[in-house]
């Protein structure tokens, strides 16, 4: 079974696309020589650079103008829809979930979103993938070729990964691509990003029960005192207390901390799955029973602002001293 | 304008305790007994089309905005109170199919019904759903429409050309875009504030408009699913 791997070089992310790929090909034991990688790219500068960590050492690298998922599908199954491979990897990211989708739909294949792992055989692929808001992991069946799969987010690199010694790129220039029709103007602004949280070392997360956005603002001061950043678990986000950009779990962040500090946080799967990379987990929560409580290293059964105080409090006397 | 929101009534699955998750001989979980709501990225969909809608109406700009569910008739009371938001249209497609794993299916009933009324403009739904998380069913709707998609959206305004501009998480950062409808928006992150939640209802005297079971030429339309689920098992405490 031959696969292509497509990345987006248009993104930031671009260096975390091809280690998560990395680890998904080793941990499913796919690797093959002659895959290709397919690299959308918009900064002709960068080209080089953009080659030195592909999961695959044949690279086709296509120069756009900007990243439109509608420009980049219509070339992609142009490319491809002659001679289709039979599997396809998109990474987690926006781009890759959105393509993994439509690019099958338009190659007449199937597709399944955020998948974690892969089992295949020369007739047939099975995939596993969160269901039910993360409490469950379902095996899926895939039946029509090309299979084209987004991987789930916060895959995170193989220690044992591949070593490729010499990579092959060819270029194509697709930059005189027209932008899609129904544009008519198109800014974009580099947002304050969630990348605070996901490179921090240290993290304080806030659940439902800090109760309001005053604890929030507290909660603020007390993680930045404890030179932690700050993140939410959804209600925090949904009820407006904290901003978006603080979000950690399915529709957020993908935090992988030293320690994380889970405060009065119920940890729901869709929660838990943005927070279960880091090393060590400490709860602090008032319900024992509770799925975070099951799911830390560490627990601490008590109200989270009095721990907080106190932790507050050591380390403003261990910095005095 | 003409904007359809598709959205689907759910389980709230937080509500489950540990020894509830037992997975039936069909894969699914029994999850009839515990209190349901919208979808809470459909719900992030219908406060932003009330929320194009109300400056829309200030400005002399005419906005209809129209709800659409697959469901049984479990969805009628939502139905009803988005009527009382500001709803025009509020439209049910009787299936009582298990369609939790079939977003293609999905996708073909809601492309034949935006066939049919033809006069949308923009449709708007949610990214994914929490029982199957296909995080498919507005890019297919899009791939058999062929209209354009745009995903993360966070934002929809009216542009005062009578375009729409769209604002949108991507990862590059936030791309803001002016769009000539038609156009499919999926909407992939919460928004603080629930619209739907805080707005007191009124009472609605207008019954919701329910549709029947979808016609023996959606049937046809239908297209053999392309993948399905073998097993589950339980995530809880997998650290």
């Amino acid at each position: 079974m031959n696969y292509k791997v497509v990345l987006n070089g248009c993104s930031p992310n671009f260096s975390n696309q091809c280690s998560s790929v990395s680890a998904f090909l080793i941990s499913s034991n796919i690797l093959d020589r002659e895959a290709q990688t397919l690299i959308f790219y918009n900064n002709s500068a960068a080209k080089l650079k953009l080659t030195a960590e592909t999961p695959t050492s044949l690279l086709h690298l296509i120069e756009i103008n900007n990243y439109e998922a509608e420009t980049v599908l219509s070339i992609l199954a142009e490319l491809e829809k002659p001679n289709p491979a039979d599997l396809y990897l998109f990474p987690g990211d926006y781009a890759g979930s959105e393509l993994a989708v439509r690019f099958a739909y338009r190659l007449g294949g199937s597709s399944l979103a955020a998948v974690e792992s892969l089992q295949m055989d020369q007739h047939q692929i099975k995939c596993t993938k969160g269901v039910y808001n993360g409490y469950l992991q379902g095996t899926f069946k895939l039946s029509k070729k090309p299979y084209c799969l987004s991987l789930a987010r916060g895959i995170l690199p193989n220690r044992d990964s591949q070593v490729i010694e010499k990579r092959e790129a060819v270029y194509s220039d697709r930059s005189e691509e027209r932008q899609p029709a129904y544009i008519v103007k198109r800014t974009v602004e580099k947002a304050e990003s969630l990348n605070e949280l996901e490179s921090a070392k240290f993290v304080v997360a806030g659940g439902r029960g800090i109760k309001n956005k005053d604890n929030y603002l507290k909660l603020q001061t007390s993680a930045s005192l404890l030179g932690a950043a700050l993140g939410v678990s959804r209600p925090v986000a949904l009820n407006g207390w904290a901003p978006l950009n603080k979000l950690i779990g399915a529709s957020g962040a993908i935090i992988n901390p030293e320690i994380c500090l889970a405060l009065a946080v119920s940890g729901s799967p869709a929660f838990f799955g943005g927070i279960e990379k880091s090393r060590k987990i400490i709860a602090i929560n008032t319900d024992p029973q509770t799925a975070i409580v099951n799911n830390a290293d560490v627990a601490v059964i008590d109200d989270y602002k009095a721990v907080l105080d106190e932790l507050t409090r050591l380390i403003g006397e261990d910095k005095n001293h | 304008m003409n904007v359809l929101v598709c959205f689907k009534v759910v389980p709230d699955l937080d509500q489950l305790s540990g020894s509830d998750w037992v997975v039936d001989g069909c894969s699914r979980v029994e999850t009839r007994f515990i209190k349901k709501m919208i979808n809470p990225y459909d719900e992030s969909a219908l406060e932003l089309a009330l929320k194009l809608a109300n400056p829309a109406k200030v400005s002399g700009i005419t906005t209809n905005l129209s709800a659409l569910t697959i469901a049984d008739s479990g969805a009628n009371l939502t139905l009803k109170n988005l009527r009382a938001l500001g709803y025009q249209q509020a439209v049910r497609i009787e299936s009582d199919a298990e369609l939790d794993f079939a977003p293609q299916e999905i996708a073909i009933l809601i492309a034949a019904y935006i066939r049919n009324a033809n006069d949308f403009d923009l449709i708007i739904i949610g990214q994914q759903s929490g029982v199957g998380d296909n995080a498919k069913t507005p890019l297919l709707t899009a791939e058999l429409m062929q209209w354009p998609c745009i995903t993360q959206v966070t934002a929809i305004e009216n542009d005062p050309a009578g375009n729409v501009k769209v604002t949108s998480l991507a990862d590059e950062g936030t791309v803001t875009r002016v769009i000539k409808p038609p156009c499919v928006l999926a909407v992939g992150t919460p928004l603080p504030f629930p619209l739907c939640a805080y707005q007191p209802l009124k009472r609605s005297r207008n019954r919701p408009q329910y549709r029947l079971k979808p016609s023996a030429a959606q049937k046809l339309e239908k297209q053999h699913p392309t993948y399905r689920i073998l097993r589950m098992l339980s995530c809880l405490n997998s650290k």
